[in-house]
């Protein structure tokens, strides 16, 4: 949250503009400042937990947000000029959630709305489309919403799960007129927009130091120890192969999963780590990790270290402080 | 540490996130552990020279976007 209001400190005049986190006190107190124009309009940063419509904690069993924005009568009294959202091909992926709810009565009494992404259409065009295009500008399904009747009708025919109409070209068509993207390939008026001495630098990938086992025979022990099905669902799959990931890592993780220490309590398991990791040999993964850790503090090279596995991020930083990489 | 869940008691709160990328910015911290999607929330750590990712993520687009800066991935 509060990144977002600095970030908007770089940007807004301040004279003209400013960021401030949406609380109920904050808004109420704006609107009787703003009886006493200054001037200055207000970008609201709302946190997505706030965007409930039930609270238990408040008298009327309303959360303090939909207190204020969900009467049918605060257009009357609230003029919302745009709103953006960020990470919306997480956010809005399903719309029957009450957040998403939330967001499209928003939105439609917003006159300009705007979805922001890094990861445009995660599942693709086809999946995705039916949901940001209904959170950018009302259901398709009806004539309510902020969609043109030509281009409502021609998304529900290309959309239809019963038709096979699905044409890339035409959507990328269709949606081009409110569909900005932005790559270090793209250029504003002959100058870059991403300046190139920042654009991304291409990946080096650093192979672990070797092991006396190698990932075949991790990966049997765990076959052996937890058993594939003959049919598995992504996540057992998924599941599996962190298993044995996490024994590359450190062969402590086969003892971890015999000790009957429940992985799912964090707790038990960083207790697991802390007092065990000692007792093993480190790994070819982790003595190299070691190994560019120091070397680019020497080299006076400020780093960050990323997982997207909590396991792997319980080890790195035990194994940061039992080998005193610092 | 930059998580979302509490890891050795470090609480996944804003003040302690924004403590550890100020310190790498300003240059009192060497570096953060962080989880992949931490590294998607538009946080701005250009005091970082180097990533390291432990292994590949499992969404190509994910990693695509949390790499914004010279990496190294270590298989």
């Amino acid at each position: 949250m509060s990144n977002w209001i600095a970030e908007c400190g770089r940007f807004f005049d301040p004279s003209k503009l400013r960021a401030k986190e949406w609380t109920r006190y904050e808004w109420e107190r704006e609107g009787r400042e703003h009886a006493v124009d200054s001037g200055i309009r207000t970008v609201w940063i709302v946190k997505e937990s706030l965007l409930k419509r039930d609270r238990r904690t408040t008298a009327s069993g309303e959360s303090e947000f939909w207190q204020v924005f969900g009467g049918r009568r605060f257009p009357q009294h609230v003029e919302i000029l745009s709103t953006f959202a960020d990470e919306a091909h997480k956010a809005w992926r399903n719309p029957k959630s009450e957040r998403s709810q939330v967001y499209r009565h928003i939105a439609n009494h917003s006159s300009f709305n705007v979805l922001c992404t890094g990861t445009m259409w995660p599942l693709g065009p086809k999946a995705d489309a039916p949901g940001v295009l209904q959170h950018l500008g009302g259901d398709l399904n009806t004539a309510e919403g902020k969609w043109k009747d030509p281009l409502r009708r021609g998304f529900l025919r290309l959309l239809d799960p019963k038709e096979d109409n699905w044409d890339i070209t035409a959507f990328r068509i269709m949606i081009s007129p409110f569909f900005l993207r932005r790559t270090i390939s793209s250029t504003w008026e002959g100058r870059w927009i991403i300046k190139r001495t920042i654009a991304r630098p291409v990946p080096q990938i650093i192979l672990p130091y070797p092991d006396d086992f190698t990932e075949m025979d991790a990966l049997q022990k765990f076959k052996r120890r937890i058993g594939q099905k003959n049919r598995e669902t992504l996540t057992q799959k998924m599941d599996r192969a962190d298993k044995q990931r996490y024994y590359t890592w450190s062969t402590l993780y086969a003892d971890l999963v015999d000790s009957g220490v429940d992985e799912k309590n964090d707790k038990e398991v960083e207790k697991f780590i802390s007092e065990k990791l000692s007792q093993y040999s480190p790994t070819g993964r982790v003595r190299r990790m070691i190994a560019m850790i120091k070397a680019a503090r020497k080299h006076k090279m400020r780093f960050l270290l990323v997982s997207d596995r909590l396991f792997l991020i319980r080890l790195a930083y035990e194994v940061f402080s039992l080998y005193e990489v610092f | 540490m930059v998580a979302g869940s509490p890891i050795y008691g470090i609480q996944p709160n804003e003040t302690n996130r924004f403590d550890a990328i100020n310190g790498v910015n300003s240059g009192t911290l060497d570096g953060i552990i962080m989880t992949s999607q931490t590294g998607g929330c538009g946080h701005n750590i250009p005091g970082a020279q180097v990533t390291i990712f432990m292994g590949s993520l499992y969404r190509p687009s994910e990693e695509g976007q949390v790499t914004g800066l010279p990496f190294i991935m270590l298989c």
